[in-house]
Parts: structure tokens; C-alpha cells; sequence
């Protein structure tokens, strides 16, 4: 018996000469009998009657030329205004003919009533670009938060002047690149703990449209035998930047002195700090396409070790690689250790990696029955406890790459739905069906997706990017009796957006840590007000680890409510608590 | 395929030590008997004192194959073509370790210079089309193999290579062709098996699936089919699989293979302890086959017993030294056993085998040096 004979049992197919994405060839495990236990949100996008309706741009409709047509961008949710409510930033791509005029990333401010206006143009954000990444933060500590974008080009720093407008800081900042590159994943943390944000940017691969082989050129270039455009495997890859803030409005960068730059051949995507080994110090994940994952392990003197592949996060299970493009960091199964989600390529499964507290995961996918979906590209991800029953469950976009394969295939839809898997409490998650609203069940093809409570009414929305269409924005509309609390950090002497401030709720004789992170889903920013579903639990007791190491601890916080917690003064009067009009149920 | 292993290198490899030959000829002897200890020290003597003795070392990796050393095989022979870089026995057995190895990359060149060689040699050219399609050169693989088909018209294997090289470049029309052949050249239940083999290797389980069901309706008893059926239906990640593995050993007990794949498919469905038996016994059939050691190294890993798993993989690894999924359970296995500089290093091949695998796809899609016509 030989390799093919293992291969066909880890049901994967030889992929060292693809030029494509890292797809497994799995096929889907058989479903089990649904629980039928009723599920408590209920989803449906309201974005156009929201005022979402500018479509994001990115890329030929009908089929790409280049990989840099298909990858997308990200969503943000994020309070630019502090007005307790949350606003929408969406970034945007281009196209290589003729991109419409109005092709440009966008800010959307919320009304407060369900509808949001388009002050893009008032808060200097009009930008046209094939822009990937997005990372949000108070870098300069002064009350407002500041926004970090990628491109295929050139990255941008906006500080936000806290009048409603932006200020392109890049080149001032000392965040000019040498030449174009393209950056993917990025992330503020402030890994030095100085109480300055740090900047990560991960890079995608080395692209170039003067060496880089057009859709048809190459053989290689295939899928399912159907051309399709290059990459990301048989174009060169990339390394990875860290830039330290030093505290006046510019940045150094300690890629090299810091070993950030040390780690090479990989694909970087979507880049979440957080701390994975529970010493109090921030830790970064990158998910990498088609080559191993990378785990930046902070050496807490300025340094970080890569160390992915011993930690049990760089390969899946049976060592291979995949197309790691997603990524959602939460407390799955309520150990208080933060775990990882990461996407995939179709004709594999999404991988659920459970830590063990000190950074050593361990791949449950099979075992907590994910294996029975394989057959979308998948995107944005998260961790939501959508139905507020305390215990957090997984939520992915998906769409193809290639338009033109269903012409070809036509199963191998474009658009394909939203996937929504429900934690049923014992380590095992059941695959939601159409029970989940109509906003799951739609078909688009989606990249960034970022989760929030853009109505503050108490539960989980979710906002959308959708390659070549308008976004959509998933209000969730939860019955039933569970209980919530959000938990809004403010640092002092750590970082203003307290990122890297991990809070670590009991309730109801359950334990679940959350951290508040600056990029997250799919190159995408979620909503930094950290959201616990209670279950019937009316009070939680909270402990805070802010990101400089220091504890603080808050007991019987009433549930339905959001509070907000100044370092070192606990629990504190704010006009962003005004924002929760609605009595709790 | 027609033949394996060639597996005795001749005496004309002696390269003149007479006062060694009765040493070498004890050696010999051994290994044509089947005592590979007393082989493997016999030829070991006769390079203590002639370190370039192309028929011993060619013996020894003969000895080294044959106990399913293949690391060390491979060392062998490349130590005896350093001495004797033309010799065709030596490329043969090197080329022929490295396809069981699957490293049809490192086998494609020696291959090649052996039909470059000998045209006329059948072996070597169905080797190199194997090489072929399995490195992406199916068109060359195509080329060659139709030119076998005419030299050869009746090989059922060159028609079954030919069938898998069409699949392969996406030309089902011709694919079909081919089979049709060989359907028409065998008996009906045959000719489905050997289908099934096709469509299972291209991946295509379900018309794979169609042909065994096929095949056991023709003859309920045919020897193989229960098994890779259950093959496929794994593939599949079809619950059915287990049942098609227990007719495949109900019909024949020591089917190792079969038993490896109930094992997986039992492991893949977490039934753990059920899965050890079947496991263990493969292992004890096919001893020089690495992914039993493999599974019941990742189970002894998985269920928090990594210094038990430690050795299974060791073994594994040495079995088969390109398989990145082993290097990276032991290094796991290594690292939770608190050998933090051992797991770094076996991490550290995992880095080098997938960073040549991103190298070799870099080179394929070939990043053009002459700038691309923009629009």
C-alpha cells in the first residue's frame, strides 16, 4: 500500500502542484437527525431599507483576470462618533476596466433608528483602490478611534479628528511603503504593553500585473479543469510588518528586531492579536491560504516566535494546509481559553482548533460535527451567541472566487448562502438549515462580515461585504427569555480602545472569556462593546484583565444592560449607556 | 503494474575484490534465502573493506528494501550510483523505491535517462508515464503512453494508465475510449474492477463506486472488490464502508489493507478503541507499511498518550521520510512530551518538505519574466 491509500483516507487528493487555493477534495459527513430544539434569532438584512445601497465594486462581474479581482475586503463596524452608536464602514475595490466613478470605500453614519446616511464624502474618506484590510484603534490615545486600511498598493492610517472627519496621516505616521505591496490582514496591539497601539499588517503575496500570468496563460492555472485566474500558490509570497508607535504620531518598523519578519512563504490573510497563552501578553494569529497558518507568539521583551505548526494551529489535523482566509477568536466551549475558527476553500470543512490555555490547540471539526458542510467557499466568520442562550455559536459567509465556473459547473454556484452552526451546549454544533431567517438562507458571494448591535436592542447583528452588490446587514431579532450584558472597556494607563482587554464573565455556573480585537472575521472589525448571551442567568460577575496585565473584578453586574468600565474606577457613568433606550425584556 | 522490485543486483557489480567474493557470495546467498540479518551483515563486511563495492552496496539496498528500510535503501543505492553513475539495475531499484515512495519527482529523472537508454525497455517507459502524470506532465504521460499502446497494444496496464492520463487532462472522450478497450480485452468483472481503479484514482467516486457494485452483482465473490468499494466508500464518507470492509475480511482475514481502512474509517469516526485491533493486526501483516504506525501513533497522540505515540511515528516517519502529516503529529507528540528542541527540529522538516512543494508550484505557473500585455 502506498501514500494513495492514507490520502484516500484523510479523503484528501495530492495538491503540492495546484496553482489554486488549498482545498482538501473532503467530502461532507452525512447529518445527523436535527435536535429540534427551537432557535431564538431570527435574521433578516434590512440593509437596503437601512440606506445600504451602493454596491461594492471589486473586480469583473462576469470573471476574473487576477487573483487580486477576487479576495474582497472586509466590514466595520465602529463608533467613529461616539454617540453610543454603531456606524458602518465598508471598504472597496476597483476594477481594471473602467471601474464606475463612485467605486470608493464608504462611511455610513447610524441614524439611530434602524437607517444610516452616507457621510463619506464629509468625513474625507472617498478613496478609490483595491483596498483589503481593516483594523480600528485609538493609536493616539486621544478619545476617537482611528482607522487602519490594506490595499494591493498602498496602506492608509486616518486619524480621526473627532469632528466627524478623517485626516490621511500615512506618510507622517512614517507608514509610506518602499514600493507597492499588498496588504491583507491588520491588527492594532499594543504588544510592548506601553499603552500605545502597535500596528501588524500581514501581506497577502507579491503581486504584479506585469509578471503575473493572466487568466488562460497558464495551464496551471485551473480549477476543476476550467481556467481560472492564478494564485495563490505558484506566485511568490510574502512576509509580515510590525510597526511600533512611538507615541508621537509616528511609527517604527520592528519587523526584523521584533522576528515578525523571520517567518516567509506564507499567504497572509486575516491577523487577530489576542493572548492564546494566557501570560497577559498579546499573541498574534495569521491565517495563511494555502500554506501554513502562523502563530506569533509574544516573547514579552519585544520579540515574537513563530511557533504555529507546536501549537497545533499552522496545518489541520492531518498536517495539510488550507486555505485559512477567515478567522474567528472566542470561548467556544466556556473553559475560559480563547479558541480559533478558521475558513476554508470549498470541498472542505471550516477548522475548529480548542486551546488548552496555554496555546496548544487541538483540531475538533470532526468531533463537533462541522464536518457536515464543505461545500462553500467561506469567508468572514465569528463567534456570536446569536440566540443569547450563553453559549457562543459560529457564523460564516461564503462565495466563490471564480463567476465563471458556474457557466462551466453550474453546482459550483457564485453566490452561495451564509452558514450557521448552533452550539448545543455539549461540545457538538448542529448546522441550522433555514432556521436562522432569511438573511442566512440568501444567496451572495460575501468576503468580510463583522457582528454588532447596530439597533442596541441587545443581540448580535451582522454586517455583511458582498463582492459586486450592496451589503447586507443582518438585524437580529431574538425571542424568548434569555438574558444579555455588553461590556464597553475604556484603558487609562493601558491603550484608550482597550484592546488586548480580555473580560471573563460567570454566569449561571458558566465561565466564557471574550477580548476586545481589532480585526477579526475576514479581514473585517466587529463591534469592540464585548456581547455575552446569559442564558437565563440574570447577573453576571465580571473579571477584567486589562491589556497591561492588571485585574479588576465586578460582582452580580444585573444582565440587560451595558456597562462600561474605566480602568482602574470599575463601573462608570456614560453617555454611551444612554444609547440602550430599550427597557430589558 | 507488470513488475516491482528489481531485486538482485548482479555479480557483475563485483568490481574485482577477490579476496571478498566468498563473503560477498555467503551475502548473496543469504539474501536469495531470505535471511536479510545475515545478508545485511555480510555485505556490511565487505565494505568495511572496500567502501565502493558497487555489488555490495547495491545488495544491502536491496536488503534495506526488502526490510522496509527505505530511507536507508534509498542512501544506498544513491552511494552506488556516486561510484557507478551509469549503471541501469541501480536506477532501476532507485527509481523503483522512489515510486513506492510516491516521490515521483525524485524518480522521473532516472526513469528518464533509462528509456533515453533502451527504448525497447516496456518496464521503464510504463514507470515514466507514472512518473509523468503523477509530477502534471499528463501531456508528455499522453505521448508516451500511446506510443506504448502500439508497441504494446494488449497491456490491460497501459490501457488503465492511459484511461487515468485522459481523466487526468480532462479528455473523458478518449478516457472512454481507452476503457473501452480494456473493458473488451478482460472478462466483464475484471475489466469493471480495473475501471473502478481508474475512476478512483482520478477521483471520481461515484461512477468508481457504480463499477465495484458492478462487479460484486457479476461475481458476489470477486477477490478485492469488497475492499475497494469500502475504499471508495470512505472516500465518500459513506457509513456503508464498514460493512463492505467487514465482507472484505470475512472473505479473507489477513486482507491488510482492508483492515488499515476499517481502522481509519473507524478512527475518522471516532470509535478509537475499536479502531486499535483492526489496526494493530494490519500492522503485524504489513510491517513495512508507515500509515498504520501513522494512525495508531495519532491515536495514541489524541487520546493523551504522546509518549506512546512517539515511537509509532518515529517508525512512520523513517517508513516514509516525505510525508509532512507524520513529521507534524510527531512533532506535536514530541513537543507535549515536553522535547521541546526534538519537536522543533521535526517542525522544521515539516517547513522544508512544504516549502519545496510552494517552490515547485511557484515553478509551474512559472511567473512570467516579460511583462504580460495590459489592458
Amino acid at each position: 500500500m502506498t501514500r494513495r491509500g492514507i490520502l484516500a483516507l484523510l479523503a484528501a487528493l495530492p495538491a503540492s502542484l495546484r496553482a489554486q487555493m488549498a482545498s482538501r477534495g473532503v467530502k461532507a459527513l452525512p447529518r445527523g437527525a436535527p435536535s429540534g430544539r427551537p432557535f431564538h434569532a431570527h435574521l433578516t438584512d434590512v440593509a437596503a431599507q437601512a440606506g445600504l445601497r451602493a454596491p461594492t465594486i471589486y473586480g469583473a462581474e462576469s470573471g476574473s483576470d487576477y487573483i487580486v479581482e477576487t479576495i474582497g475586503c472586509g466590514a466595520v463596524f465602529f463608533d467613529y462618533d461616539n454617540d453610543g452608536w454603531l456606524d458602518i464602514f465598508l471598504p472597496c475595490g476597483s476594477r481594471f476596466n473602467e471601474a464606475p466613478k463612485d467605486a470608493t470605500n464608504r462611511l455610513y453614519k447610524n441614524n439611530r433608528d434602524g437607517t444610516f446616511t452616507d457621510v463619506t464624502e464629509k468625513a474625507g474618506l472617498v478613496r478609490s483602490g483595491w483596498a483589503c484590510g481593516a483594523t480600528v484603534g485609538d493609536y493616539n490615545n486621544d478619545g476617537f478611534e482611528d482607522l487602519f486600511l490594506t490595499y494591493w498598493g498602498q496602506n492608509v492610517l486616518y486619524r480621526n479628528n473627532g469632528d466627524g472627519s478623517f485626516t490621511d496621516v500615512t506618510k507622517e505616521a512614517g507608514l509610506l511603503n518602499q514600493k507597492a505591496r499588498w496588504g491583507s490582514g491588520c491588527t492594532w496591539v499594543d504588544y510592548d504593553r506601553d499603552g500605545r497601539l502597535d500596528l501588524f499588517v500581514a501581506n497577502y503575496l507579491q503581486f504584479d500585473l506585469k509578471t503575473t500570468p493572466r487568466k488562460g496563460q497558464d495551464t496551471a492555472c485551473n480549477w476543476k479543469g476550467v481556467a481560472v485566474n492564478c494564485g495563490p500558490r505558484g506566485l511568490l509570497p510574502e512576509t509580515h510588518l510590525l510597526y511600533h508607535n512611538n507615541g508621537d504620531g509616528t511609527f517604527s518598523d520592528v519587523s526584523v528586531k521584533s522576528g515578525i519578519a523571520k517567518a516567509k512563504g506564507s499567504y497572509g490573510l486575516t491577523a487577530v492579536a489576542a493572548d492564546f497563552d494566557n501570560d497577559g501578553w498579546p499573541d498574534i494569529f495569521v491565517a495563511c491560504d494555502s500554506t501554513p497558518s502562523l502563530l506569533f507568539r509574544n516573547n514579552r521583551e519585544g520579540t515574537f516566535t513563530e511557533d504555529g505548526m507546536a501549537r497545533g494551529v499552522a496545518l489541520n489535523d492531518d498536517g495539510a494546509e488550507q486555505a485559512g482566509m477567515g478567522v474567528a477568536v472566542g470561548d467556544i466551549n466556556l473553559d475560559g481559553h480563547l479558541d480559533i475558527l478558521t475558513t476554508h476553500f470549498a470541498d472542505d470543512t471550516s477548522t475548529l482548533s480548542i486551546n488548552d490555555g496555554r496555546a496548544n490547540f487541538r483540531d475538533e471539526t470532526l468531533r463537533a460535527g462541522l464536518g457536515v458542510e464543505t461545500r462553500f467557499v467561506s469567508w468572514g466568520c465569528g463567534m456570536p451567541d446569536l440566540d443569547n442562550d450563553g453559549y457562543p455559536d459560529l457564523f460564516v459567509v461564503t462565495g466563490s472566487v471564480y463567476p465563471e465556473m458556474e457557466r462551466a459547473i453550474p453546482e459550483l454556484a457564485y453566490k452561495t448562502p451564509r452558514v450557521l452552526f448552533r452550539n448545543l451546549s455539549n461540545g457538538k454544533f448542529e448546522e441550522l438549515m433555514g432556521e436562522g431567517g432569511p438573511g442566512v438562507s440568501a444567496a451572495h458571494s460575501s468576503r468580510g462580515c463583522c457582528f454588532g448591535d447596530f439597533d442596541n436592542d441587545g443581540d448580535l447583528d451582522i454586517l455583511i461585504n458582498n463582492m459586486n452588490e450592496a451589503p447586507s446587514l443582518l438585524r437580529n431579532d431574538v425571542s424568548g427569555p434569555n438574558h444579555w450584558l455588553k461590556v464597553k472597556l475604556i484603558g487609562v494607563v493601558s491603550n484608550r480602545s482597550a484592546i488586548g482587554g480580555r473580560v471573563t464573565a460567570r454566569y449561571g455556573g458558566k465561565v466564557q472569556a471574550q477580548e476586545v480585537l481589532s480585526q477579526s472575521g475576514f479581514l473585517s472589525v466587529s463591534d469592540s462593546r464585548l456581547h455575552f448571551g446569559l442564558g437565563a442567568a440574570e447577573f453576571a460577575d465580571l473579571e477584567i484583565r486589562w491589556p497591561n496585565g492588571r485585574k479588576e473584578s465586578v460582582a452580580k453586574v444585573p444582565a440587560d444592560r451595558l456597562v462600561v468600565i474605566k480602568e482602574g474606577a470599575g463601573i462608570i457613568e456614560s453617555p454611551l449607556t444612554a444609547a440602550f433606550t430599550k427597557p430589558a425584556r | 503494474m507488470r513488475a516491482l522490485l528489481c531485486l538482485l543486483c548482479v555479480s557483475r557489480l563485483l568490481c574485482g575484490a577477490d579476496a571478498l567474493l566468498p563473503v560477498f557470495q555467503k551475502a548473496a546467498a543469504a539474501l536469495s534465502s531470505g535471511d536479510y540479518a545475515a545478508a545485511e551483515a555480510g555485505f556490511q563486511q565487505v565494505l568495511k573493506a572496500a567502501p565502493n563495492h558497487v555489488g555490495a552496496l547495491g545488495n544491502l539496498g536491496v536488503v534495506y528494501s526488502r526490510t522496509s528500510r527505505p530511507d536507508k535503501a534509498i542512501a544506498t543505492y544513491q552511494r552506488a550510483l556516486r561510484v557507478v553513475p551509469q549503471d541501469k539495475a541501480l536506477m532501476l531499484n532507485l527509481g523503483l523505491i522512489y515510486v513506492k515512495q510516491e516521490s515521483y519527482s525524485d524518480a522521473l529523472p532516472l526513469f528518464e535517462k533509462l528509456v533515453a537508454a533502451n527504448r525497447s525497455n516496456l518496464q521503464a517507459r510504463e514507470l515514466l508515464a507514472t512518473c509523468q502524470i503523477n509530477t502534471g506532465r499528463v501531456a508528455a504521460a499522453i505521448q508516451g503512453l500511446e506510443t506504448l499502446r502500439k508497441d504494446d497494444p494488449n497491456t490491460a496496464f497501459v490501457l488503465y494508465m492511459v484511461g487515468i492520463a485522459y481523466l487526468k487532462n480532462k479528455e473523458p472522450e478518449k478516457a472512454r475510449a481507452a476503457l473501452n478497450e480494456l473493458v473488451a480485452a478482460s472478462p466483464p468483472a475484471q475489466s469493471n474492477f480495473m475501471l473502478g481503479k481508474v475512476y478512483y484514482e482520478s477521483a471520481r467516486f461515484e461512477e468508481a463506486a457504480e463499477c465495484y457494485r458492478t462487479v460484486l452483482e457479476l461475481d458476489g465473490t470477486y477477490a478485492g472488490a469488497h475492499r475497494e468499494l469500502g475504499k471508495v466508500l470512505v472516500s465518500q464518507r459513506d457509513p456503508a464502508a464498514e460493512t463492505e470492509f467487514a465482507a472484505a475480511l470475512a472473505q479473507n482475514a489477513n486482507d491488510s489493507e482492508a483492515l488499515y481502512f476499517l481502522g481509519g474509517f473507524l478512527m475518522q469516526n471516532d470509535r478509537l478503541p475499536e479502531a486499535v485491533p483492526p489496526l494493530e493486526r494490519a500492522r503485524d501483516l504489513n510491517p513495512g507499511f508507515w500509515g498504520t504506525y501513522f494512525y495508531l501513533g495519532k491515536m495514541k497522540f489524541q487520546t493523551g498518550l504522546p509518549r506512546e505515540a512517539v515511537p509509532l511515528l518515529q517508525k512512520a516517519a523513517e517508513l516514509n521520510p516525505g510525508e509532512t502529516s507524520v513529521y507534524y503529529q510527531l512533532g506535536r507528540a514530541l513537543s507535549a512530551c515536553g522535547r521541546e528542541a526534538e519537536s522543533r527540529r521535526v517542525m522544521e522538516r515539516v517547513r522544508e518538505i512544504k516549502s519545496r512543494e510552494l517552490d515547485k508550484a511557484i515553478e509551474a505557473v512559472q511567473v512570467q519574466k516579460t511583462p504580460v500585455q495590459k489592458r
